[in-house]
């Protein structure tokens, strides 16, 4: 057993480990640069970097095997070779002292990044000019909600994220009076009128609401950065005296909530990007895409905000401009889209709590290499001090023996 | 030497978490939300809020999926006097019925969908499988696509035929990219009067522009 554990540290604390990883990184690094052609940002961070390892479909088949180390495998294997070299081989020493905090650096660099791939949050939020929003909307993440309007001054609702949709499956929440069970599901689908396709064609076919009238045709999922995935679902809800009924539901903007009513109450039913919601809303006063005099060339895009969260007695304007973000309630919002002639803004919104981790490890990396290079050059100039110290002496000795 | 090792369990313990968070039912309650003004897309035959429901199983006063017509549409056109237009219907812009030799017919439709609706293979195969045609592979996408132009405006029209199927049926299918939706201008119907109207609706595609 203590052979096998020195055996573990002996690989996790080697040289020639971090010598293949770095090897690998280049390569990975190199490969999605490639692939980034046709992937685009999202699909190269998600398929190379945000995860263990990179996997390709068997031809022919939709059976997926590893086929490289990913990002997570790769830095995280750098991370615990750093620092298990660090428990086990380093010593402190003053002389080595630059060294250390430059490497201290570089982990902390590492965390950083692992840090804000676990907790980083990145919404958009959207306004049209006058359009009050609580609320930031995913890129990408999708959710099937049941809102409950009933009450006439409060909506209550139930969000099943896409990742549980994709599992399919059935769910049932303590305040709904019916189970949800998902019958089918599409991470990428475009609606498409029932009459324009084949009545043996396979497609979803519900029996309320949007889905009588239209399917959706399931699309290959898209990693374009200028392109959304859009989802949809075809969703049974089954109360106490059974099937309520069947709705094909599409995060498609054309397609908006549908409407039911059950046991006295009024419920929607949607599919719609992920939202976060905030104790405070922001209403776009007004936008300007501002031009140098003469040309189209974009001077300046803002959005100019009113924040109101009452509970707080906050009630102020504020201007969101390029490098001018807001930051407010553990949030950035920073000017994102804009598109002055149909009225609307969109600010980026991020919550990263390790934001400062990056900062923190380039000034220790800078110190520790300041260090580092002043403790050598201090050592160069002292031996170089001695050594025309004694040169001198040597010619001064001759000199005066002549005398 | 313990304290070395707990490091390193945690460590290996946090990566492992990295990749795996688990997706939970949530609910929560909201203010009721402002009906949202009508989407900005330039969409046509949308509706504005508080319109008369028209089409099923959309929420009362939704601006979207209602029924469209080519009256307000972000492209205009010019079909020939025999197409006979059809009431508009569901997410069809414009619709036409074309009539031929021996009660033959096709129709028309034209739809707009955000973006390029998947790309010219998932339009294509989906076109296919329409008619009952198998799936063509990425590598025939050169054959099958003739790009056209037509006043700074390129469209790629497509061509296909299922005589076997019963009945017979042929697509001839044009799609054009504009202010970032993807108009599809689909002829479906028997293969003979399809084939015969192809220079009309070359014509036809030549008419088309902004509005």
């Amino acid at each position: 057993m203590r052979d096998t554990w020195q055996d573990f540290i002996k690989f996790f604390t080697s040289l020639k480990l971090t010598v293949v990883l770095l090897a690998l990184s280049i390569v990975l690094i190199f490969w999605a640069t490639i692939a980034q052609v046709q992937l685009g940002i999202w699909g190269v961070q998600e398929q190379f970097f945000k995860t263990f390892f990179v996997l390709k479909k068997i031809p022919g088949t939709e059976i997926p095997v590893p086929v490289f180390p990913g990002g997570y495998f790769i830095g995280g294997l750098l991370l615990i070779n750093l620092i298990a070299a660090h428990v086990y081989r380093f010593r402190f020493t003053w002389a080595k002292s630059g060294i250390q905090l430059t490497h201290a650096g570089l982990i902390l660099l590492l965390l950083g990044e692992l840090f804000t791939g676990l907790w980083q949050e990145d919404y958009q939020l959207r306004l049209d000019v006058g359009q009050a929003k609580n609320y930031s909307e995913s890129f990408r993440d999708q959710e099937l909600a049941i809102t409950d309007k009933t009450d006439p001054d409060f909506d209550d609702v139930v969000v099943l994220p896409d990742k549980l949709l994709a599992h399919r499956g059935a769910v049932q929440h303590s305040t709904l009076p019916f189970r949800i069970v998902i019958r089918d599901y599409f991470p990428n689908a475009v609606p498409q009128s029932r009459d324009q396709v084949p009545a043996n064609a396979g497609l979803p076919q519900a029996t309320m609401g949007f889905g009588r009238d239209f399917t959706v045709i399931p699309l290959p999922l898209s990693y374009r950065q200028d392109q959304s995935n859009l989802a949809a679902a075809l969703v049974e809800l089954i109360g106490p005296g059974g099937s309520l009924g069947t709705w094909l539901l599409s995060a498609h903007p054309f397609v908006r909530p549908q409407p039911f009513e059950y046991d006295g109450r009024h419920f929607e039913l949607s599919l719609r990007f992920a939202r976060n919601y905030k104790p405070f809303s922001l209403t776009l006063l007004e936008l300007r895409h501002d031009v140098y005099p003469g040309t189209d060339i974009p001077k300046n895009f803002s959005s100019r905000v009113r924040l109101s969260q009452p509970d707080a007695h906050a009630d102020r304007e504020v201007l969101i401009y390029m490098n001018n973000p807001l930051r407010y309630g553990g949030l950035t919002f920073y000017q994102y889209q804009m598109d002055s002639a149909s009225g609307y803004s969109v600010l980026q919104v991020v919550r990263n709590p390790s934001w400062m981790l990056p900062y923190v490890s380039c000034i220790l990396m800078m110190l520790g290499l300041l260090i580092q290079f002043g403790i050598s050059l201090f050592r160069f100039t002292g031996k170089r001090r001695a050594a025309v110290g004694a040169a001198n002496t040597a010619t001064a000795t001759p000199a005066a023996t002549a005398a | 030497m313990r304290f070395s090792r707990a490091i390193l369990f945690a460590l290996a313990g946090l990566l492992i978490v990295a990749g795996c968070r688990p997706a939970k039912v949530q609910s929560y309650r909201v203010p009721k939300e402002v009906p949202p003004p009508p989407l900005s897309f330039d969409m046509p035959g949308m509706v504005a809020a508080g319109a008369p429901e028209q089409a099923s199983g959309t929420a009362a006063g939704a601006p979207a999926i209602n029924a469209a017509s080519s009256g307000d549409a972000a492209l205009r056109w010019v079909a020939p006097e025999s197409w006979a237009a059809l009431p508009p219907v569901s997410m069809r812009v414009a619709g036409y019925r074309l009539s031929g030799a021996g009660g033959a017919s096709a129709e028309l439709t034209i739809t707009a969908f955000p973006g390029d609706v998947g790309g010219d293979l998932a339009n294509i195969n989906r076109w296919r499988g329409q008619i009952g045609l198998a799936p063509i592979a990425a590598e025939a996408l050169a054959t099958e696509i003739q790009r056209l132009r037509f006043g700074g405006r390129e469209f790629k029209v497509v061509e296909m035929s299922n005589p076997a199927a019963s009945p017979a049926q042929a697509t001839l299918a044009a799609y054009t990219l504009h202010e970032g939706s993807t108009w599809f201008f689909k002829l479906t119907g028997a293969p003979a009067l399809v084939s015969a109207t192809k220079p009309a609706f070359i014509e036809f595609l030549q008419t088309i522009q902004p509005r």
